[in-house]
């Protein structure tokens, strides 16, 4: 459907992985989007204009890099296992990348994963897999900033979190 | 250009150093009083987990920023954690004797290292055991095993808990009986 940059080798392996898991399901891409930090500043600079009422900019100034994919799934006659496999989470560990959540239901599994960097969280990646869809999602900033932020002025429904 | 290889190698040193501060952490864990690896048991490595959530060190800690001005109390309580793992499994697939023989073995490792147990139900299609571990007076680690109809608990929670905060954190995430305790 649309599509912006390219997207990073972990993140392609990342969907392989999955591809060849689901076979002989394929997937679509839907959306995939990839905005590192020269991406980002154009969209920034639009947002600052026109959110008059600093609702989003805050946030945005403490993004540093977004990548998501969306891809519909395409079953065949053929029986598949819509699963994300465990190499996934190799591949993910090996680029520092910790799990943190891991559901599996039968017709939806989700992982997320993060990152630190000292005592920070740098990182925040997610994946969804169900029987209509893979969702990647990959946020990389200061996080810590973010929640901080959102608490400020939304406050926090711990009972949605946990 | 020598300023370039500079930062080429410094910034390289720093984004190796972040899985390492990751390894550091873990480790810390492990060897953490209170901490039980439920993975030497070949029934955590066989049979998939419907849900595994492990949340430690920095998580914690952001997690308990988190909450600072929504609820005081379980942030002052997270802060003060290491880890909090809970690891769920579908009973569709493993009956109950098999699961209550694999409580019956890690019942028999903790009282081996003496953790102390605080509660035991024992019913035809239900079974709970929690035990704890207290080092120079401090509520260090916590273990609470628990199998039902549809799924078995497995939790480990490991710092200094706060015994009277421990409804709290059972509530919030769906600890069996930790509501009901205590102390």
């Amino acid at each position: 459907m649309w599509s912006s940059g390219c997207t990073t080798n972990e993140f392609n392996d990342v969907q392989h992985a999955i591809e060849k898991q689901i076979q002989p399901a394929k997937t679509k891409t839907y959306l995939k989007l990839n905005l590192g930090p020269v991406l980002l500043f154009p969209v920034k600079t639009i947002i600052n204009l026109i959110d008059t009422e600093d609702e989003a900019s805050p946030y945005l100034d403490e993004i540093m890099k977004v990548q998501v994919g969306v891809y519909k799934i395409k079953k065949t006659n053929q029986p598949a296992e819509l699963k994300i496999p465990d190499t996934v989470k190799k591949v993910l560990h090996e680029s520092g990348w910790e799990v943190f959540v891991r559901v599996r239901e039968k017709n939806e599994m989700v992982e997320c994963y993060y990152k630190q960097k000292s005592e920070d969280i740098i990182g925040i990646y997610t994946i969804v897999l169900n029987d209509d869809d893979l969702i990647i999602a990959e946020v990389r900033g200061r996080l810590d900033r973010i929640i901080e932020k959102a608490i400020q002025e939304h406050g926090l429904p711990l009972k949605d979190i946990f | 250009m020598k300023r370039l290889i500079f930062l080429f190698i410094a910034s390289a040193f720093i984004w190796y150093s972040v899985p390492c501060s990751l390894a550091q952490e873990n480790e810390d864990t492990k060897e953490a009083p209170g901490y039980v690896d439920f993975e030497n048991f070949d029934f955590f490595k066989d049979i998939e987990k419907k849900v595994e959530v492990s949340i430690k060190g920095s998580l914690l800690r952001f997690v308990s920023k988190a909450a600072e001005k929504e609820d005081p109390e379980l942030s002052r309580l997270l802060e003060n954690l290491k880890l909090i793992k809970v690891d769920v499994f579908p009973m569709d697939e493993i009956s109950f004797d098999e699961v209550e023989s694999v409580i019956n073995r890690i019942s028999k490792e903790l009282e081996s290292k003496n953790w102390e147990r605080m509660v035991r139900v024992k019913e035809a299609k239900q079974r709970v055991e929690i035990y704890n571990q207290f080092i120079d007076d401090i509520l260090s680690g916590l273990v609470v095993m628990a199998i039902s109809d549809d799924e078995a608990v497995f939790v480990n929670i490991i710092g200094n808990i706060d015994p009277a905060q421990l409804g709290k954190l059972g509530d919030k995430f769906g600890i069996p009986k930790l509501g009901d305790m205590k102390y």
